[in-house]
């Protein structure tokens, strides 16, 4: 099974939400569309489930053509953002609502409801209302909502978003493997990259509505194909280097080396991380991270450099990548 | 020293509980006052509402009420047609609002803003003012002395504020929620049934107590599209006993029935003073 | 598909707004009348005409005016300060509210008939008390100078619970912490009353302003029972003589007059108000 999207474009008044945006996932594949607030991911999950219709392009399940199917028919498991829980029936009724709507036996319901409840672990939750719930027991009901929909495609809308840092580390794994378990294609919104990053098989980067680049995590941190891929994708940011010329350098925190000589640098400040530490520069381009060893003693000035193998280069005025021949 | 100072507040708070005591008192009395009146004049003799000071043979009675029960028309009679009139407009106005309210919701933000506006100024007109035209269509149509066909401008003419407040709860629901209804394989009827119409509820519920409060005490029209003495709402009823005769003094009897009258608003009034006043003051806000 | 939606809801608005006004508008040009046999002829601005000349139409006017401002502006007034009693915490809060309430939700015409049982001469309880009192009668409803007077006192008993519901919810909108930074400031409470509670109450007393004055503009229920409209007409007002000249006088060309003339009336003191009101506004700003 695979969902196919096709040149797809949506315009609100005057304006191109989603430009030209071709995209594949195939069964049992984890793909996180990542992008900053606002830069239209909501948007692409509701024009695939069919809830808004594109302007252009068309979208395909299996290799038809749903652009014109409603959203009933195109079977579609999605996990809102505001998870969108019925706030009126307990956990069982909300689970319960759509298998009887599609005609569902009573007791097919019971055992598929029970089943799905004590899987995902919300046995003696079954008669609380959403509002009695915690946000992560929300979002598992939310996610139980989509799997009972024995659906064609996961859409999954920052389904950790409400939830803490700590929690959602911990219900990452569980949750990655539960909606895996059931091999078919996933598309997966959020705009915390350490979310894509480790949970994702690909992932696509979103900005302003155009897909700036589809890769592997591995992929995108090693070759960004852009400036936005670059400063979006890892922390501390990739540090730049404009010097005037058409190009422009980028070299990551941890592959900038304390050198003999090289750049010039001023201590600004550190900050203690564990493992290392970060160090801040002031240099003539203007401000530069440097992930150092924890133990190294640093001067007040210093100099910086890096192996030309590690550098990125962009094309300063199309911010697109060049490839690395030095 | 600090022993002084905490009487001092003490002492303070205790004026202002009794300030505030005297306040309430006031305002009770100020709101019922003259129903209690009414009351006692319900039950006392006509001996006794002219000389209240003096010594009467037979100061309480039940004849007033006595009297507008057995009347050629009981007085029970226009209670029951006022209830039905009120249940049959309310049901009209809901059952009509619901969709529409639903659409304007939906409307764009500018559309369904000219549109709350239109209602608005709609919803403030002085409906007396519609009386004549509201009877030629009445005789035109030949629907006068018909309970069912008055609840129909009833029905309109509760309709704006209907309109107002229910699109409001439509667009307090959450955004997602229909959209995850309707991937769930909910028709628009199942959607309206399993998921919305229950949450509005609350809403619906002071809606529709506005509607039969308006139409339980509506006056002009009911004045001039009822003709027939069985057929006569309450307020339209008693209008007619106030007529009857202004200067001799069968006030008992007019008291009975406003007490008569006034009973089942009582209990509508405690049972759903919260709904009323929810959604009188979302009229005024959303409005 | 939304267009269906709202098309009954419409129909029915247009047919019971819409059409009276136009109806109102083409009849106020036409006589329709025992004379014509109650068949409307076209009489070339005859009803208006009459209408500039006939004093009745402007002494209600002025009557309906007088009725509906005073009664507006003591209703705001009390409603105010009810409000702010009502605000406080307090043990049964929740009956005070009922009860405050039931005035607002009783039929006017019941309403009423208390209220002339409460005004007769001499045995309702205010002429009794004042005889008590040692004083002479004064037969408020009789006296077509003060009569006018007992209407507003029964429509501002009836309203005021209305209004002060509405501002009650509005000054619950206004958070706590407002008042409490404005105590740090060292700001008094009356002072607060002015600076914080009365302007944020602002768009809710204007609402109440706004639909107030146009019910108590067509005031008719409450008149009708209590005084009928005298003694001698010092009562009456628009509503009602369109009434009168519907009902009593056959006369539906100049009742549709006197509406549409009420009509234009009002549309043009809303305007007029809302220009002053933004002026005031414009003023107030710079
Ligand atoms: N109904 C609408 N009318 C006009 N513009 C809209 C509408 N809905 C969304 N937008 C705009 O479309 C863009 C994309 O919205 P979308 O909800 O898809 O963003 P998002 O990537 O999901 O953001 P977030 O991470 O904050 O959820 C935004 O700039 C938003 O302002
Ligand atoms: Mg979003």
């Amino acid at each position: 099974m695979t969902l196919e999207l096709v040149n797809v474009g949506r315009i609100y008044g005057q304006e191109w939400i989603i430009r030209n945006m071709n995209l594949k996932v195939s069964n049992g594949e984890f793909l996180a569309l990542l992008g900053p607030s606002g830069c239209g991911k909501s948007t692409s999950l509701r024009l695939i489930a069919g809830l808004e219709n594109p302007d252009e392009g068309h979208i395909l399940i299996n290799n038809t053509n749903v652009t014109n199917i409603s959203p009933v028919q195109r079977r579609i498991g999605m996990v809102f953002q505001s998870y969108a829980l019925f706030p009126h029936l307990d956990v069982y009724e909300n689970l319960a609502l759509g298998l009887r709507i599609r005609g569902t036996q009573e007791r097919t319901v019971r055992d598929k409801v029970g089943a799905m409840i004590s899987l995902l672990q919300l046995d003696g939750y079954s008669s609380r209302k959403p509002s009695q719930l915690s946000g992560g027991q929300r979002q598992r009901v939310a996610l139980a909502r989509a799997l009972l929909r024995d659906p064609l495609i996961y859409l999954l809308d920052e389904p950790m978003s409400n939830l803490d840092a700590q929690l959602k580390e911990d219900l990452r794994p569980e949750f990655r493997n539960i909606i895996l378990n059931d091999n078919k294609p996933i598309l997966y919104v959020t705009h915390d990259q350490h979310e894509a990053m480790s949970m994702a098989d690909k992932i696509a980067v979103l900005n302003n509505g155009n897909i700036e680049q589809i890769g592997t995590p591995t992929e995108l941190y090693t070759k960004p194909s852009s400036l936005f891929v670059a400063k979006f994708i890892g922390r501390p940011q990739m540090n730049f280097f404009k010097d005037g010329s058409d190009f422009i350098k980028g070299v990551r925190a941890e592959d900038l080396e304390l050198r003999q000589q090289g750049i010039p640098c001023r201590l600004s400040y550190k900050e203690w991380l564990g493992s290392n530490q970060l160090l801040m520069l002031e240099s003539s381009y203007g401000l530069i991270r440097l992930l150092a060893k924890p133990d190294i003693s640093i001067s007040e000035n210093l100099f910086i450099g890096w192996e030309t193998d590690k550098q990125h280069l962009f094309e300063r005025i199309s911010g697109k990548r060049i490839s690395n021949i030095f | 020293m600090d022993n002084t100072q905490q009487n001092k507040r003490l002492d303070r708070s205790m004026k202002s509980i009794l300030r505030q005591n005297l306040l309430f008192t006031i305002l009770v009395i100020w709101a019922i006052g003259p129903l209690a009146w009414q009351l006692y004049t319900s039950f006392s003799t006509a001996d006794a509402l002219i000389n209240p000071f003096n010594d009467v043979m037979n100061r309480w009675t039940l004849s007033n009420y006595k009297l507008i029960l057995s009347s050629e028309t009981p007085f029970w009679r226009y209670l029951w047609n006022s209830f039905v009139v009120g249940i049959a407009s309310t049901l009209f106005c809901i059952l009509l609002s619901i969709p529409a309210a639903y659409g304007i919701s939906k409307l764009k933000a500018r559309t369904s803003s000219i549109i709350k506006t239109v209602l608005f100024g709609v919803a403030l007109f002085p409906y007396v003012l519609l009386f004549l035209a509201l009877l030629e269509i009445a005789r035109g149509l030949n629907i006068g002395n018909n309970l069912l066909a008055l609840s129909i401008p009833y029905t309109a003419l509760s309709m704006p504020l209907s309109l107002l407040l229910l699109s409001a709860a439509f667009k307090d629901l959450p955004f997602d929620l229909e959209d995850a209804a309707k991937l769930e394989g909910l028709n628009f009827f199942q959607r309206l049934r399993w998921v919305l119409l229950p949450l509005i509820g609350p809403s619906t519920a002071s809606t529709a107590i506005l509607v039969f409060l308006f139409s339980w005490n509506e006056f002009p029209i009911s004045l001039t599209w009822i003709s027939d003495p069985a057929l006569l709402t309450l307020p339209v009823a008693i209008s007619r006993i106030a007529g009857s005769s202004v200067y001799s003094v069968p006030y008992g009897a007019y008291a009975a029935a406003t007490v008569l009258a006034s009973i089942p608003l009582l209990i509508i009034v405690l049972i759903f003073q919260s709904q009323i006043i929810s959604g009188l003051t979302k009229g005024a806000v959303k409005g | 598909m939304i267009f269906l939606l709202l098309l009954p809801a419409s129909l029915l608005i247009m047919t019971f707004f819409s059409y009276p006004i136009i109806r109102y508008g083409w009849l106020s040009m036409h006589a329709s009348s025992v004379i014509t046999g109650l068949e409307p002829v076209y009489n070339n601005g005859a009803n208006w005409y009459r209408l500039i000349s006939d004093q009745r139409f402007w002494i209600d006017l002025f009557q309906t005016t007088r009725f509906a401002c005073l009664s507006v502006i003591l209703e705001l007034i009390l409603a105010i300060f009810i409000a702010l009693i009502l605000d406080q915490r307090w043990r049964g809060r929740g009956l005070v509210r009922a009860l405050t309430l039931l005035p607002w939700a009783l039929p006017t015409t019941v309403m009423a008939l208390g209220w002339r049982w409460i005004f007769n001469s001499p045995y309702g309880p205010i002429e009794q008390l004042i005889q008590i009192l040692g004083y002479d009668q004064i037969n408020i409803l009789s006296d077509p100078n003060f009569a006018w007077i007992g209407t507003v006192l029964a429509d501002v008993w009836k309203t005021t619970p209305f209004v002060t519901l509405i501002l009650l919810a509005g000054i619950q909108t206004i958070p706590e912490d407002l008042y409490e930074a404005f105590r740090l400031e060292g700001g008094k409470p009356l002072s607060a009353l002015m600076k914080i509670t009365i302007p944020l109450l602002q768009p809710y007393i204007l609402v109440c302003l706004l639909f107030r004055l146009a019910q108590a503009f067509g005031v008719f229920d409450l008149i009708q029972v209590l005084t009928g409209g005298g003694p001698s007409s010092s009562t009456e007002s628009l509503a009602m003589y369109a009434y009168i000249n519907a009902m009593r006088f056959l006369d539906f060309g100049y009742s549709a007059t006197i509406m549409m003339a009420s009509f234009i009336i009002l549309i043009a003191a809303y305007i007029f108000s809302w220009i002053t009101l933004s002026k005031i506004k414009d003023l107030t700003e710079a």
